[in-house]
């Protein structure tokens, strides 16, 4: 028996983990600036920066 | 005229005036720099995730990994993972920052984080010279390409090449170019996708295929090449994607940075449906034809010999447009550099954005020409162009670019040692040790990037830094951090 190993079925599992993990990071991500961004607002506006 | 030729015949005509009608309309928007350079910074994310992918994916996927899969089997696709890396790379260091920087081209970049014009040439000039030596490998390709199903001479072949993709390049620039890229993206999806239910029938199955595979050698279906290999291959891709001005320009023309996070995500995705789809249909043409006279045939064959005419057709259109669109970038961030770069800031710096543009437009069709003499000479095969050239591409960038957005004491003289070094350690180790590869495991990019980082680290810190005001826009806290010196992270 020499058919496909977990170095063929192992990668269609690796990368769905690693896709689903980044959109994970990337959401985050733009929350945490989201977040940051509106704290930071209103001092800046005071600035004159965008 | 075979009924088979009259349908490929009607689909690539189809294909290219679609192509050419995208041209035009990019074109009838098209008014400024910013415009032709950057579409005007409007590209949102399933187009720009679409774009990215489009210009990852070239010749050297649909021909090179493709044949690769078919004579070495299953473990060259984890090299997939080294690329991946390298993206995420890319979006957690160098995106952000370079869409917030918003310039127009990689030079500017460079110039305005190291406070230097030298360093912006010597970038300009390193781009031009290195993708000329890649657009060689894809013209090359679709000579071969040509040739084989046609009987069509190469150089005619590449010159329709160069005529097509110079047209909506130079018509559009990047607004018309991101919506083609769109375009051959689905094209290169629809076209592995509709091969694969061909293949599964024809051989039997994924189980019937692997244990016939396995069967001629258990290396297929396991390990051909050792981790060390994968790893080392995987490295210098990943060097080379993290640092890559043709996909760090098509930033510059997305929406935000979060447009820009999710964009390389969904770029991401596509790679694995079109990575996974290229592993599965390499291995079953290696059930179905296991003796071919050349491994780069394998997806020719596959097109002209096992699917259906119109299945076939466009699944070579897809291959097309996996060349046109890397060639379509590789022009954009050349003749950017040439026009924006060389010409706009040493000779003529009070151009007007219509100079620009002309100077910008002139520049496509020469520098598409050029690598047009090389791929007649043919120096090498197609995947081996496409791994030296990245090889170059990650020695003299990947540390001005990524080690300079994260550390603030990096300046000029580094910068350009770094450059300058990285780039001979790279030719000098491929011209002497590489030949022993296999047994030291050393690659010449590692030692091109391990040259520049020394070089990098080393000359910076004997040199003044760079003036708080370039760091400002890449390193928050630049203006109270400048008098520390030597400190790391933004």
């Amino acid at each position: 028996m020499h058919g496909f190993g977990w170095s063929f079925y192992g990668f269609f599992v690796a990368a769905a983990v690693w896709v689903t993990c980044y959109f994970l990071w990337a959401w985050g991500a733009s929350r945490r600036e989201a977040g940051a961004r509106s704290k930071r607002l209103p001092r800046a506006s005071s600035r004159g920066d965008e | 005229m075979s009924s088979d030729s009259a349908i490929f015949t009607i689909v690539v005509i189809a294909y290219i005036l679609t192509v050419i009608g995208i041209g035009l309309w990019g074109y009838v928007h098209t008014e400024t720099e910013e415009d032709f350079l950057v579409a005007g910074r409007t590209i949102g994310p399933w187009v720009g995730g679409a774009v990215l992918a489009a210009t990852q994916i070239s010749a050297g996927t649909f021909v090179g990994t493709l044949g690769r899969h078919y004579l070495t089997g299953v473990s060259w696709i984890w090299i997939w993972f080294g690329v991946w890396a390298g993206w995420l790379t890319s979006a957690i260091v160098v995106a952000p920052k370079l869409r917030r920087f918003g310039a127009l081209t990689v030079a500017d970049y460079v110039g305005k984080r190291f406070a230097s014009e030298r360093a912006r040439t010597l970038a300009a000039a390193l781009i031009i010279i290195t993708y000329t030596i890649y657009l060689t490998a894809q013209f090359q390709a679709a000579g071969e390409i040509s040739m084989a199903i046609f009987g069509i001479r190469p150089i005619y072949a590449m010159l329709a090449l160069i005529g097509s993709t110079a047209c909506y390049t130079l018509l559009g620039g990047v607004r018309s170019s991101s919506y083609v890229d769109f375009l051959q993206t689905m094209l290169m999806i629809l076209g592995l996708l509709l091969g694969l239910p061909v293949v599964m029938q024809t051989v039997g199955g994924i189980r019937a295929l692997g244990e016939y595979l396995g069967s001629i050698d258990p290396r297929i279906t396991g390990w051909w090449f050792s981790w060390r290999d994968v790893a080392a291959t995987s490295i210098a891709f990943g060097f080379t994607i993290a640092a890559a001005p043709y996909e760090m320009t098509r930033y510059y023309s997305m929406r935000d940075e979060r447009t820009v996070r999710y964009a390389i995500g969904i770029s991401i995705a596509m790679q694995a449906i079109i990575g996974s789809s290229v592993l599965i249909l390499g291995l079953g043409m290696r059930g179905i034809f296991p003796v071919l006279p050349s491994a780069d045939q394998a997806s020719s064959v596959l097109a002209s010999a096992v699917m259906t005419p119109l299945a076939g057709s466009l699944f070579l259109v897809g291959m097309i447009s996996a060349i046109m669109s890397t060639v379509n970038s590789i022009l954009i961030v050349t003749a950017g550099a040439l026009s924006h770069d060389l010409y706009g800031r040493l000779v003529n710096p009070r151009a007007t954005d219509r100079q620009l543009i002309l100077v910008n437009r002139a520049g496509i069709v020469a520098l598409g020409l050029v690598p047009v003499w090389f791929a007649l000479q043919k120096f090498g095969d197609v995947q081996a162009i496409v791994v030296e050239q990245s090889k170059f591409i990650a020695s003299f960038f990947f540390v001005p670019i990524v080690v300079g957005l994260m550390w603030r004491r990096g300046t000029r003289e580094g910068a350009v040692t770094a450059m300058g070094g990285g780039f001979l350690a790279c030719l000098v180790w491929t011209l002497t040790m590489q030949a022993s590869f296999s047994r030291h495991g050393i690659d010449a990019v590692e030692v091109g990037v391990a040259a520049s980082a020394l070089l990098f680290v080393v000359v910076s810190l004997r040199t003044p830094p760079t003036p708080a005001e370039n760091l400002a826009i890449f390193f928050e806290d630049a203006q109270t951090a400048s008098g520390r010196g030597a400190a790391f992270g933004a």
